[in-house]
């Protein structure tokens, strides 16, 4: 193992390598394009064999990218925002085909108006599309992710999103530990099932009628369920070879006792982790829950992560217009008639608006002072 | 019964041609009873031309029936009944462990 100063794309670039990717099919978007130079630096250097399809846009380079999971390939994108909303289409494709494909995606607003700049809602866009969702917290985890989200995904049988967010995770070096490739290899062989057969000619993705399509859909559904297992295995057999345990679903953090819990994904978790620390200090029993699986969505296990806290707080840098949070409305569905406890949901962050430690903390105070939210969620920071 | 399905999507290329009127989108098919007197009114209204006389007994092409029901609304001693297709356990399934 060696310890590497890496960006969030490099740490992506560098899972890539080590998880032996046979097919990179990318569409340049910013911020996410860093990870592919450094990919095709490596095969420019020989040091991957990977085939790399240059693509006229994002909806082909995920097509691509489906031709070659069919053919049977290790098959690796990068995208975010306008790239992951172009390429919706096919998004749906990969998950009703059952493809292993992992994406790296570098989380960014999406237009309009324009921005480059981070937030969760291109991802919570794709919530419905029958891809796993994993969130980061920082670089090392974007690297130990990527390389558990090759074997959830071909376990699975499902496409993987590695989340993180653009410039706070893509763009600022981290120290990274660097695994070993004979480790790796280990830990994630190829375990291929190709659709395409020359030998047994099939039509893929057939016309299905009233009969076979919701029965489709059920498969693919237990499937998402059944990550909910599958996830938090790969995590432990990481664990046990790399010694860093990054606890599958969803992780308690000083929760043991805790009145008040703060749930959240993303970047604002490690932040997050340095203001429950601070308010530890000054005595106030607050806890925080980390949402790693976005989708499928752990239910069960976060319903027992709070089964103790009087009040929740959740953080949101994502808005569906008129609904609230994607994560704060999950949380109320996931506790709905098992817990009845206050749970105060607020939009913040949003098109790279800064949230740090300061702004957390503002948003807990805001929380335990105020009884009552003057709407289901509240936007902080405008 | 939740159907036992390839995990791609996918089947033999031309499946759908093969069987141009299959069950895969057929809501209903006619199933003749024992009241039939072989008058033959329900063969003029076929709009596919399904049923045939063969042997001394009316018979249903399912290649070619369409499930329109026609022939079940023409027939003057009521002896076509029509059959919903799809005949598997209808209500909520629970939720069972994938097998991975």
């Amino acid at each position: 193992m060696s310890v590497m100063l890496l960006t969030g794309s490099e740490a992506a670039a560098y899972a890539a390598k080590l998880a032996r990717i046979e097919v990179l099919s990318y569409y340049p978007i910013t911020p996410a394009f860093p990870a592919m130079e450094r990919i095709s630096k490596f095969i420019e250097d020989g040091e991957l064999n990977t085939e790399f399809v240059r693509v006229e846009c994002d909806h082909s380079a995920l097509a691509a990218a489906l031709g070659a999971a069919l053919a049977g390939s290790r098959t690796f994108t990068v995208s975010n925002s306008q790239g992951l909303l172009y390429m919706t289409e096919v998004m749906y494709h990969v998950a009703g085909l059952r493809q292993p494909i992992v994406m790296a995606v570098a989380n960014r607003a999406l237009s309009a108006p324009h921005s480059r700049f981070p937030e969760h809602g291109d991802a919570i866009s794709q919530d419905a599309s029958g891809w796993i969702q994993l969130f980061c917290e920082n670089n090392q985890e974007i690297l130990d992710t990527t390389l558990q989200a090759f074997k959830i995904a071909e376990t699975c049988r499902l496409p993987v999103m590695v989340n993180y967010e653009g410039y706070i995770q893509s763009h600022t070096q981290e120290e990274v530990d660097v695994p070993e490739q004979k480790a790796v290899d280990a830990l994630i062989p190829f375990n291929r099932i190709a659709a395409l057969d020359v030998n047994n000619p099939q039509g893929i993705n057939t016309v299905t009628g009233p009969e076979f399509y919701m029965d489709y859909k059920y498969h693919q559904n237990e499937a998402m369920e059944g990550a909910l297992k599958v996830i938090p295995q790969v995590a432990r057999e990481f664990a046990q070879v790399f010694g860093r345990d990054w606890q599958g679903l969803v992780e308690g953090y000083r929760m043991e006792d805790a009145r008040h819990a703060v749930v959240a994904m993303g970047s604002l978790v490690s932040d997050a982790r340095i203001v429950v620390d601070a308010l530890r200090n000054e005595g106030r029993q607050v806890g925080l829950v980390k949402i790693r699986s976005f989708r499928p969505f752990p239910a069960a296990a976060l319903r027992s992560m709070l089964s103790a806290v009087d009040m929740v707080t959740v953080l949101d840098k994502n808005i569906i217009f008129g609904a609230g949070g994607a994560l704060g409305n999950d949380t109320k569905a996931a506790l709905y008639g098992y817990r009845s406890l206050p749970v105060k949901s607020y939009i913040c962050g949003l098109g790279g608006r800064s949230v740090g430690t300061r702004e957390i903390r503002q948003m807990i105070d805001l929380a335990e002072n105020r009884v009552e939210q003057r709407r289901d969620y509240e936007w902080f920071g405008l | 019964m939740i159907k036992d399905l390839p995990v791609v999507p996918s089947a033999k290329a031309g499946s759908m041609a093969a069987a141009p009127a299959g069950a895969a989108w057929r809501e209903q098919h006619p199933v003749i009873g024992t009241a039939c007197n072989q008058c033959l009114e329900c063969t003029l209204f076929c709009p596919e031309g399904a049923l045939v006389q063969t042997g001394g007994n009316m018979t249903v092409m399912l290649s070619l029936c369409n499930g329109c029901g026609i022939c079940a609304v023409e027939c003057r001693l009521q002896a076509i009944a029509m059959v919903r297709e799809y005949t598997g356990v209808s209500g909520v399934f629970p939720l069972r462990e994938e097998k991975v």
